[in-house]
């Protein structure tokens, strides 16, 4: 509600916020790299931390078991990548370009390619069973506190704008992964692909959430109910299940059902909203605590009495034939149960569907200037019912992740703000479904990274609660500003009258 | 409207009553959102009941033993419900018959306890009702009750001067604490346009957290308390209770008059203060606000430190009146159900003191209700309730369409969100 946001948009003024962006990025990562380098590079320099990869030669895809092996297919795919991206120029705009970021994709494997055959050689132990790797805990922090206070500079001094939100999600991650590596120094093995893994099922809600919210908020719609949508398609996801004791089909049946309760309670805030045009963050909060009290209420009448109607019962885990064998990617993207990777053909799909097609142009029409779109016969309402209710799918299916992903019982209280965080990842990914993924995935490893912590409290010079809160406190950080400022949908919120 | 106007007389006051009773007001609203929230549980507890459940497959050939069966298990726990929140009839003959101590203790507990857990309830409701006039949604209550009760606490036991010294003391520790939470909030969404929701609902689980930290600290801990239950607040730092002569059950304190002083003072600084009308104005049109000059930065920190210390103020009560020590789910709910209290209440001061009181009664009740219904129907059935009421009285044009109440476009506000940023 600041003047700043309603001022009028030309050119140079996006160019100005752009830079002003990149300057505010380049500082942070300026000052977590001094924090690295004052912090994790003090570290006493005989200490060492063993890294496990957690997979062994046996399991392992054969083509990169080898550093030979390796090199070979490194240099093989970088031709044919290269050729085929050279080859592809003139359907570069058409097929590929569709799939936003998909440059960046290419860049993240390359970077991949190129560090393994380097952790390789730079010190993976061969006898062991599992791979392990050791890595001086001093020099680990000096050098990821130089790389990042120069990327920092660079970003600062330059005001890179295409650049600037990789880098700062790079830098963040590298930050945490010091910090990993500074607190399992010494002792026990950095259980690294298992955390990884853990980030990736964890995000899974905030995936699911913060593209309910983006579907919602494209549209106008603040959607503030996802927590209350959580909670209803964890408890009937499980129910159904449980009732149909997991057998044949029921976990599929399970997750639409999940879906359509999300959607059933999208529906109720759309009908408030668009027809009753009432606040849309009190009907909102008011459909949480609906559902708050609801699931409280179902789970001691009906659920602790009858243990059989909410048992466990988890998605099988699905392994991608080869992907799954790639050393730490394999087992942290391509061997998860089946809600991950529903979760990111959901975000392919609603990027696709917001940016690509008829009807996301007009849900973001609807969503800037509804009067505008009302004039060129486009049925506000409609949109808007539309994509709210899908969002409510959305964050449906997301809450059965709560139940069926892990393969865990309804508990009262176990979406425990994941619905509110979905909505700052939401703003941190700035209404996009692929910015959402990415944030996602970084919160989802702050997540993963507090609840594995406890293996090495006693290393730890922070109380444990304070590395719990890491997640809420960098939304904090994140919503005030710190990744600059952001321009919501300009008809968020504001209920549409037709004149 | 033209019927009612021209013929008045030929109606009688019957009728007529009934014409007017479909004019919406908010008292009538009131009335059906409560009829639809009851109407709901009742769905809920016969849906739950498994022997009701059963009779239903016999409602064609016996439906009248069916509804009856199911209207009768609906009506005892309704009546439990209102018999432990207000006054048990059994109790009140008693006491009629043999009026002695004992007896009228018996009768008041209902009563006491109905207040006593509204007691901070008023005082947060009204908290964040200062919030959401204007336009400030304030979802971290529960951090903002911890943040004073802890403060409190500090101030309790660090000090043992006369009660009337110490408690004023703790009243102010714990409004500084929930002012310096709120106002963090305040600050940030002021300066960078972080919206308070997300910030105030972190702040609650940061604050959660805090506590879990603080109550292992030995500035804090109660040496060997199993329970993680903190050192207790001194007997001089007590709020005293109205009716200890009586028994020891009733709990009803001093509290409850300083909610009420928070009431007055709401509604004074809303209707007579100048801070009070430039937030409802920044509340109601920050445009026109801005044209007037009110400085709407200012404004934003000021009405959400001053929500935030009566939140702290809540936490302090809660502290004082009832525990006199902290747990680490400290405030259990109350954080949240200020939010739907003060939603309850339209945000009017008066109507938040209400509304705390119907949810004290709804706990209270909640809680005989489980004790003595035969199936032990659980007392998240009266937060259901609760629930639905809140969602039909949160957006009356629900209501008022579909019970055709006429005139209702005065209590249907159509303010938008506002939006992010």
């Amino acid at each position: 509600m600041s003047t700043d946001s309603r001022s009028i948009v030309t050119l140079e003024n996006l160019r100005s916020v752009s830079r002003t962006r990149s300057l505010a990025y380049g500082i942070t990562l300026m000052v977590l790299g001094v924090l690295e380098f004052v912090w994790y590079g003090s570290a006493a320099s005989g200490l060492h931390t063993i890294i496990q990869f957690g997979y062994n030669t046996a399991t392992v895809w054969p083509v990169v078991s080898s550093p030979w092996r390796f090199l070979l297919l490194f240099f093989g795919v970088a031709i044919i990548a290269l050729a085929l991206r050279a080859a592809s120029v003139p359907l570069y705009s058409r097929l590929v370009a569709s799939i936003r970021g998909s440059r960046t994709m290419t860049a993240l494997i390359g970077a991949y390619l190129v560090i393994w055959p380097v952790l390789l050689w730079a010190g993976i132990n061969q006898g062991g069973q599992l791979r392990t790797m050791t890595i001086p805990v001093a020099l680990t922090g000096d050098v990821f506190g130089v790389l990042s206070i120069a990327t920092g500079a660079v970003l600062a001094w330059r005001r890179l704008d295409r650049s600037a939100s990789g880098l700062l999600f790079t830098g963040l991650f590298v930050f945490l992964l010091g910090f990993l590596i500074w607190v399992a120094r010494g002792s026990l093995d950095l259980q690294l692909t298992a955390i990884l893994a853990s980030a990736v099922a964890v995000s899974t809600f905030l995936i699911f959430g913060s593209v309910s919210g983006t579907l919602c908020e494209r549209s106008g719609v603040v959607n503030i109910a996802i927590e209350g949508q959580f909670m209803a398609g964890a408890l009937s996801s499980i129910v159904f299940t449980s009732a149909l004791q997991g057998t044949g089909l029921s976990k599929t049946f399970a997750l639409l059902l999940a879906g359509l309760f999300g959607a059933l309670f999208g529906w109720i805030l759309a009908v408030m909203a668009l027809r009753y045009q009432a606040n849309q963050i009190i009907v909102g909060v008011v459909i949480v605590a609906f559902c708050t009290a609801m699931s409280q209420f179902l789970v001691t009448q009906v659920l602790d009495l009858r243990q059989n109607l909410n048992g466990s019962y988890g998605l099988p885990v699905w392994a991608v034939p080869g992907l799954s064998r790639i050393p730490v990617i394999g087992p942290v993207l391509f061997d998860q149960n089946v809600l991950v990777f529903v979760a990111f053909a959901i975000v392919i799909m609603a990027n696709f569907a917001l940016f690509r097609t008829r009807w996301g142009l007009r849900v973001r029409s609807v969503g800037e200037k509804p009067i505008a779109s009302e004039t060129v016969g486009i049925n506000v309402v409609r949109m808007r019912y539309g994509a709210v209710i899908i969002g409510g799918f959305v964050a449906g299916i997301g809450g059965a992740g709560f139940t069926l992903g892990p393969g865990s019982p309804f508990t009262y209280g176990m979406t425990s703000g994941y619905g509110y965080i979905a909505l700052a990842i939401m703003i941190f990914g700035r209404w996009r479904p692929y910015g959402a993924l990415m944030a996602s995935l970084l919160f989802g490893f702050t997540i993963a990274l507090s609840a594995n912590l406890n293996l090495y409290l006693q290393q730890l010079v922070i109380p444990q609660q304070f590395i719990s809160a890491l997640p809420y406190l960098i939304t904090i950080v994140v919503v005030s500003g710190v990744v600059g400022r952001i321009r919501p949908p300009a008809a968020d919120g504001v209920p549409f009258e037709r004149r | 409207m033209t019927t009612t106007a021209t013929q008045p007389a030929r109606l009688g006051p019957l009728m007529r009553l009934a014409l007017r009773a479909r004019h919406a007001n908010m008292f009538i609203v009131l009335v059906l959102a409560l009829f639809v929230g009851l109407i709901f549980g009742g769905i809920m507890i016969v849906v739950t009941t498994p022997i009701l459940l059963n009779s239903w497959s016999h409602a064609f050939s016996h439906p009248g033993a069916t509804i009856a069966s199911s209207f009768n298990t609906v009506w005892f726990a309704y009546e439990q419900l209102f018999q432990g929140a207000v006054v048990n009839f059994h109790a009140l003959r008693m006491l009629i018959d043999n009026p002695s101590k004992v007896n009228l203790a018996t009768v008041l507990t209902p009563l006491s306890g109905t207040l006593t857990y509204a007691t901070p309830l008023i005082v947060a409701g009204l908290g964040l009702a200062i919030g959401f006039r204007s336009s400030l949604f304030n979802i971290g209550g529960q951090g903002q009750v911890v943040a004073g009760g802890v403060l409190a606490l500090l101030v309790a036991f660090s000090f043992h001067l006369t009660p009337l010294v110490q408690v004023p003391l703790e009243i102010l520790a714990a409004m500084l604490g929930g002012a310096l939470l709120a106002g963090l909030a305040g600050v940030l969404k002021a300066y960078t346009g972080a919206h308070e929701v997300i910030v105030t609902m972190m702040s609650n689980y940061t604050m959660t957290l805090v506590l879990g930290y603080l109550l292992i600290q030995s500035l804090f801990a109660r040496p060997g308390a199993r329970d993680g239950a903190s050192k207790a607040v001194g007997a001089t730092g007590q709020l005293p209770y109205f009716f200890s002569h009586l028994s020891a059950s009733l709990l009803l304190n001093f509290g409850f008059v300083i909610a009420v002083i928070a009431v007055i003072a709401v509604q004074w600084f809303f209707k007579r203060s100048k801070t009070g009308f430039e937030l409802l104005m920044v509340g109601q049109n920050p445009d026109a606000a801005r044209v007037a000059g009110i400085f709407s930065k200012r404004s934003i920190i000021i009405c959400l430190t001053l929500a935030g210390s009566l939140l702290g103020l809540a936490g302090m009560l809660e502290l004082t009146g009832v525990d006199h020590f902290i747990t680490p789910n400290f405030g259990g709910s109350y954080g949240f159900d200020a939010i739907t209290v003060a939603l309850l209440g339209r945000n009017k001061p008066w109507g938040v003191f209400f509304g705390a009181i119907f949810f004290g009664a709804m706990f209270t009740g909640g809680e005989a209700m489980q004790a003595f219904t035969p199936t032990n129907i659980q007392f998240s059935l009266a937060q259901v309730i609760q629930a639905v009421v809140v969602f039909c009285v949160a957006t009356p044009a629900l209501l008022i369409e579909a019970f055709r109440l006429r005139d209702g476009a005065h209590l249907v506000s159509t303010t938008g969100s506002g939006g992010w940023l």
